[in-house]
């Protein structure tokens, strides 16, 4: 039985399908993230949490129907961007008043240490920035220490510091059992944080498939070598409505492929690749680009930074208009530092 | 239904408490009632009109009574604090009687600290006391309507103020103005009721069991059960 099963839930208004069939499970250690727009995963979450009305479908926590006078609520850790803070009490008051109403939860010393706020603890909530108010309602949703933890887009808008307190937070309540649910609008920031990531839009809810590309890596370097040694002449195509461009490699500021597609980033847009990522890798190895992740493959010469979030999570940002954020792998991190030279 | 626990309750009230002395809009309603008994305390030409040291009362009852319970709960509504503390085993039940108590307290605290300025001095007070407690439940529950009935913090502005205007001070104002459909209607307010009995504890008599306490209980017991009936319906909505 999953912790929490999503079985096929639909919204509409009207004539309109505001959520196409969600079917999802969550088990426990399990982070799942869903990247969507920001409107349709509020109303995403806000159904999962009893808020909304499903038109058909239903949500189980436990095996046990949701509705609103559950008696596991409190197992359910809730931040939802409307979500607001008490700002007229002080850090270590608003979290000692949430603890003070379970009879069982985390330690709350403990927990502003986790969050990063233990120097902030008599500051009055009001006074916070956005990035230190979002750390306090992370630290709200654990004060019970519950097993689920259902999450609007955390990282939205906060700063560099408050996104590594967040991935130290999920890593350490993945190794604790907890489940993570969490919507996101980037599939990088996904993909740095869990595989489990699914694209949801109103067309459709589909996992993101990031497990073909691997299959014939060996293979295809060899035969790459052959047919672009360095110093030939490659362009990079891609397709924009009937027009084909070519793109210098150099130009080229990372790759990413979703759902089967690849996509071309140049400069701050986007464009669409015909040839496969293996392919593309091949050609651009040459030119000092890197598979930092199944899915990725970026331009050495634009990184400008590498970003430790927790012992297996790392990112790349670019020195791009956008400073673009590429997730790397655990297992590409040696082959990094041995391309780089550290 | 889950139990109340006395607990939580308390970890509520202290909640509302540390907040509470932290928020301007309400202190200020503390404050002019006062303020107003010191105004009334220096006004010379007053002397021998003792009724009118009733008016900082009555106006702590609309404010410190019906504005801040209303705000308080209002404020949670709008900024959707509520629903976080929903998810917790606090039931809403608790939040309201943790917030009533706030209201109940500094009311009662108010009106002491305007007598205290005033100097007024009642004939019995233990009956003083008991028709006030009265009162004060009558308006904090008509603040928990208002509170419950507005999204938002300036909507309890449009509802409070003329409740607390017709309810708290009318009686004061309709002598001046002395028409007999309103000398009529007023006669009903509790607030009425409520001065008609100071006045005869002013003059050192006992009042009647009778009207006075009859008119002020039917108003509570009629402003409880609207009260219930849209707590149910609001907290369905939200």
């Amino acid at each position: 039985m999953a912790l929490l099963e999503i079985s096929g839930i639909i919204k509409q208004d009207r004539n309109a399908t505001l959520l196409s069939p969600v079917h999802l499970q969550v088990e426990p250690s399990q982070c799942v993230m869903i990247r969507t727009r920001g409107d349709l995963g509020t109303l995403f979450l806000q159904i999962v949490l009893g808020l909304n009305r499903a038109s058909e479908g239903e949500v189980f926590f436990q095996g046990e129907r949701l509705h609103p006078d559950m008696k596991k609520w409190h197992q359910i850790g809730r931040f939802l961007l409307t979500d607001q803070l008490y700002s007229r009490l002080t850090v270590s008051e608003y979290l000692h008043f949430f603890r003070g109403l379970y009879t069982n939860g985390r330690e709350i010393y403990s927990l502003m240490q986790l969050m990063g706020l233990e120097s902030l603890q008599h500051k009055i909530i009001r006074k916070l920035n956005n990035s230190e108010k979002r750390r306090v309602h992370l630290a709200r949703c654990l004060v019970n220490d519950p097993i689920l933890l259902v999450l609007e887009d955390p990282e939205y808008k906060v700063d560099l510091e408050t996104r590594h307190i967040i991935r130290k937070m999920f890593d350490q309540l993945l190794k604790e059992g907890k489940a993570l649910l969490v919507t996101t609008s980037l599939v990088e920031d996904a993909l740095a944080i869990t595989d489990d990531v699914y694209l949801l839009d109103e067309q459709q809810f589909k996992k993101l498939n990031i497990e073909n590309e691997t299959d014939t890596q060996d293979s295809d370097e060899e035969n790459v070598d052959i047919h672009f040694p360095v110093g030939s002449f490659v362009k990079i195509p891609a397709k924009v409505k009937d027009k084909i461009l070519l793109f210098d490699p150099l130009e080229i500021n990372y790759v990413e492929s979703i759902e089967g597609k690849v996509y071309l980033h140049v400069k701050s847009d986007k464009f669409l690749c015909d040839l496969r990522l293996n392919e593309l890798e091949g050609q651009l190895k040459t030119f000092g680009f890197f598979r930092c992740h199944r899915s990725y493959i970026v331009n050495l010469q634009r990184v400008r930074e590498i970003i430790k979030w927790t012992r297996n999570s790392y990112s790349l940002i670019l020195d791009d208009p956008n400073r673009s954020e590429v997730p790397l792998s655990k297992g590409n991190m040696e082959e990094l530092k041995r391309l780089i030279g550290i | 239904m889950m139990s109340i626990s006395w607990r939580r309750i308390q970890v509520i009230i202290r909640k509302e408490l540390k907040d509470a002395l932290r928020n301007y809009q309400v202190l200020m309603m503390v404050v002019v009632p006062i303020g107003m008994a010191l105004l009334y305390q220096n006004m010379q030409s007053l002397e021998g009109n003792q009724l009118i040291l009733i008016f900082p009362i009555l106006m702590s009852f609309g404010m410190t009574g019906t504005i801040v319970q209303s705000m308080i709960i209002a404020e949670e509504k709008e900024k959707h604090t509520l629903r976080a503390l929903m998810l917790s085993p606090a039931t809403a039940i608790e939040v309201m009687i943790g917030k009533s108590f706030l209201s109940f307290f500094l009311t009662l605290l108010t009106i002491f600290l305007t007598m205290l300025v005033t100097g007024l001095s009642m004939g019995i007070s233990l009956l003083f006391w008991c028709i006030t407690l009265l009162c004060i439940l009558f308006f904090i529950t008509v603040g928990t309507i208002v509170g419950l009935m507005s999204k938002s913090l300036t909507e309890t502005a449009y509802l409070g103020m003329p409740i607390m205007f017709l309810m708290g001070l009318s009686p004061i104002f309709a002598p001046l103005i002395n028409k007999a459909w309103l000398t009529k209607i007023v006669s009903f307010l509790p607030t009425a009721h409520y001065l008609q009995a100071t006045e005869l504890l002013m003059k050192g008599k006992t009042f009647i069991v009778g009207s006075h306490w009859l008119n002020i209980t039917i108003w509570l017991i009629l402003a409880v059960i609207i009260c219930l009936f849209v707590f149910k319906r609001n907290r369905i909505e939200d």
